[in-house]
This record gives structure tokens, C-alpha cells and sequence, in this order.
């Protein structure tokens, strides 16, 4: 749900980082906030525990630059990954206009990827959103660890729709390719955005690489 | 709260759907001689403020205002309560209140010693309906007066990378 302000010229999108517990989502928005100019974005803020863990979620609004005259600015979000944090998580997916699914490569945690994606499915649909007009892309965190499980597995559980989603492989302890997810799941948004209000006929064509099913950015 | 229309379409604000918002946030505002007062949609999107503790932040206030809404909400009823409508945090130099505003809108006003809560909670009182009526138009306001140029969809990169600050000056100075 965008909100469009015409009196100020700016319109928010919120995208909600949502994802395997410990797959590394508060890590992403602290490497954001660590490498984007200080002018385009705000506080990071955190409602978590005294050891560190979301408790609640994690905030930070950044500004990109004018985009059709408007200023677009990203409300980012990530949600606690636990099962018990079922309440939580559905109230701060209301009104996403995208999301990021973190996933966490490790060969072990396989099994705990498949049943947070599953808990996310049952949020969005008590939410009444469906993946058909919310886009989504697919992040495999800690490629750097040994023990990363394939590609092929991450892909085999988390990503057969018809249409299969971007991936983007990732190291957000270092940021590699965490910019790159960033920008595209907003490029999807504001896409998305654009196409609901061109009465969902595009007008123009998807600029290349970014809503291209399936296509990814690996690292070397 | 929201239904699913609420979910998926857009919020428009024009300004003029924005002036009776404003004109309703200022008037509780100066009748209740508070400090902020925040109309913020459920998602946590901040709708419209005023006030001259207003518009200090990017945002982050209205997320944390509509986290603690909710999570008082739930706890509340996990207490056994069956119907929440707000919340008063009392505190040493600010107290707020948050309180629903409609199906998808919280209303937070912030205040000092200068008032009292009874007072404020009066003035919410009275401005509620008129608050709730203009979020509402919210959602009859056209999305956009004409059609959406092309140039909606960035050509580049929407955010860029810069590099790690450097906090070696000597690395600074010589180059
Ligand atoms: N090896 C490795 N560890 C990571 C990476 N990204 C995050 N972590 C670590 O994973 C743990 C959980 O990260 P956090 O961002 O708090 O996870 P969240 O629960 O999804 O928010 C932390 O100890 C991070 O340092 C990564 O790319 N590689
Ligand atoms: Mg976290």
C-alpha cells in the first residue's frame, strides 16, 4: 500500500525483510544503513532484545533519489523469524508493498528455511495479499560459510512457482550483493506501482535484468 | 483492523484531502495544548502531523507508535481485556497517547506538564469523528490527476553504494 502525497510531492513504499530466524535480515539493513549516503536515510531502528535478537523489528527509512517528479521514499522492515513471533510478524507485513525473503544457507538449516517460507505464506494469506501483486525476491544468505548448502537445494525448496522468483546470493556480514537485492526488489515495487496505476497495463518495457523471472545475481 | 481492499490499494493524500486533516490536527493540537499530534496509518506510515515537536524524524516515531499500538492491543487482550482503544504512557517530561482513529488509522499526541490528560483525552474525543471522516476520503481521492509517466521506472540503480567512511585521517590529508 503506497502512500501518495501530492501536497509534498513524495510517495512511501514499505518493504518488509522477512525470513529464517538468524538468516542475517537485521544484518542487511545495518549494512544499508552503514553504506548509503546519510542523506537519504534515517535511524535504524531496532526494537530487540537485551542480547541483540529482533524482538519486535527492526526500521529504517531511506529516501532514493526524485523518481517522476516524486520523491520515493522506502519505509524498510525486517520481522522476527520465530515461530512464536506469528502475531508480530502479520502486523508488520500489513500494507508491504514488497518483500525479501532471507534464507539461510546453512546446510543444516534447510529444513527451517522451507518452514519459515511456509509461515510467511500463511501470514500474507490472513492478510488477504497474495504473491500475485506483491512482489518478492529470494535471498541465500552466507554463501561464505563451508558448510552452505547448494544452490540447487536452496532453489529445489524455496523457489519452484511457475514463475520463479530472483535470487540473489548473498554475504551480509560483508555486503556482498546486498545493494543489488535491495535495488531490485524496489525496482519491482515501484514497477508494480506503476502498472496498478496504468490500470495494470505497463506502458513500457521492464527495464532489463530486473523483472526477469529466475534471474540472479551469484557470486564468484 | 484493515480489510483486504485496505491491503491492496493505494493512499492518496491531496491537498484537498490534507486540509481537513490538517485543519483537524491543529485544532486538537492547540485546544489540547499538546506538543505532536500524528495521524499514522496502521502499516506505520505517518499520514499527516503537527505541532512543534512534529516532523522530527524520518518516520521512525510513527513505526515505533504503530509497533507499540499493537503490541499493547494484544496484550491487553491476552489480559483479559475484551476491547482496547488506546493507550497513556505517563513520563517524567513527555506523555503520549495512541488511540485508534477509524478501521486503519492510529492518532498520537504527544504532551507535556503545560496540560493534563483529562484535557487531552477530551479534545481527542472531540475531533475523533472529524479525524476518522477525512482519513476516509483518503481512500475516495483519485490516486494520481493524470497518468503515470513512464519515468516511474528508474533507469538505474534506485539506491548506490557508497564507500566505507574512513576514519584513517592521515589517508585523508594526503590525497
Ligand atoms: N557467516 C555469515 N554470518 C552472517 C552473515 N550474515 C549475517 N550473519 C550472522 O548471522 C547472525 C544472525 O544475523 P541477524 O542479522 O541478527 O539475523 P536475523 O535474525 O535474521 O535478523 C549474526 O551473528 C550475523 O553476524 C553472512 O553473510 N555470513
Ligand atoms: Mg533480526
Amino acid at each position: 500500500m503506497a502512500l501518495v502525497n501530492h501536497q509534498t510531492r513524495e510517495v512511501t513504499f514499505k518493504i518488509v525483510y522477512a525470513g529464517t530466524p538468524m538468516s542475517g535480515k537485521t544484518t542487511n539493513l545495518s549494512y544499508v544503513h552503514a553504506r548509503l549516503d546519510a542523506a537519504q536515510r534515517g535511524d535504524l531502528v531496532s526494537v530487540a532484545t537485551a542480547s541483540d535478537r529482533t524482538l519486535y523489528f527492526d526500521f529504517m527509512p531511506v529516501t532514493s533519489s526524485q523518481i517522476g517528479g516524486y520523491t520515493t521514499k522506502f519505509a524498510l522492515y525486517t520481522v522476527p523469524g520465530q515461530v512464536h513471533y506469528n502475531a508480530t510478524r502479520q502486523l508488520v507485513l500489513r500494507g508491504a508493498d514488497g518483500l525479501v525473503f532471507v534464507a539461510d544457507s546453512t546446510a543444516s538449516r534447510l529444513e527451517e528455511n522451507l518452514e519459515s517460507a511456509r509461515s510467511l505464506m500463511r501470514n500474507l494469506t490472513e492478510n488477504s495479499t497474495s504473491l500475485q501483486h506483491l512482489p518478492l525476491v529470494l535471498q541465500y544468505n552466507k554463501r561464505d560459510l563451508p558448510e552452505a548448502a547448494p544452490r540447487a537445494h536452496l532453489d529445489f525448496l524455496l523457489n519452484r512457482p511457475e514463475k520463479p522468483f530472483q535470487v540473489f546470493e548473498t554475504i551480509a556480514e560483508r555486503g556482498v550483493n546486498v545493494f543489488a537485492c535491495l535495488n531490485a526488489v524496489s525496482q519491482l515495487v515501484l514497477r508494480q506501482f506503476h502498472e496498478t496505476l496504468a490500470g495494470g497495463n505497463p506502458t513500457s518495457p521492464a527495464p532489463s535484468g530486473t523483472t526477469h523471472a529466475g534471474a540472479t545475481a551469484t557470486i564468484a | 483492523m484493515a480489510g483486504p481492499a485496505a491491503m491492496t490499494a493505494h493512499l492518496t493524500l491531496t491537498p484537498e484531502t490534507i486540509r481537513p486533516l490538517l485543519a483537524a490536527l491543529e485544532s486538537l493540537n492547540n485546544e489540547a495544548e499538546a506538543r505532536r499530534v500524528a495521524l499514522l496509518h496502521e502499516s506505520g506510515l505517518v499520514l499527516a502531523e503537527t505541532g512543534e515537536d512534529a516532523h522530527q524524524d524520518h518516520g521512525e516515531s510513527g513505526a515505533l507508535a504503530a509497533g507499540t499500538f499493537f503490541a499493547a492491543c494484544h496484550l491487553a487482550r491476552r489480559l483479559g481485556e475484551e476491547s482496547f482503544s488506546g493507550l497513556h504512557y505517563q513520563g517524567a517530561s513527555r506523555d503520549f497517547l495512541l488511540t485508534a482513529a477509524g478501521p486503519e488509522a492510529l492518532l498520537l499526541v504527544v504532551f507535556d506538564q503545560r496540560t493534563r490528560p483529562a484535557i487531552v483525552r477530551a479534545c481527542v474525543g472531540k475531533y475523533l469523528p472529524a479525524l476518522e471522516a477525512a482519513t476516509a476520503r483518503l481512500r475516495s481521492a483519485p490516486t494520481q490527476p493524470a497518468a503515470p509517466p513512464a519515468s516511474w521506472l528508474p533507469t538505474g540503480p534506485v539506491f548506490r553504494e557508497t564507500s566505507p567512511a574512513t576514519t584513517d585521517l592521515a589517508a585523508v590529508f594526503h590525497t
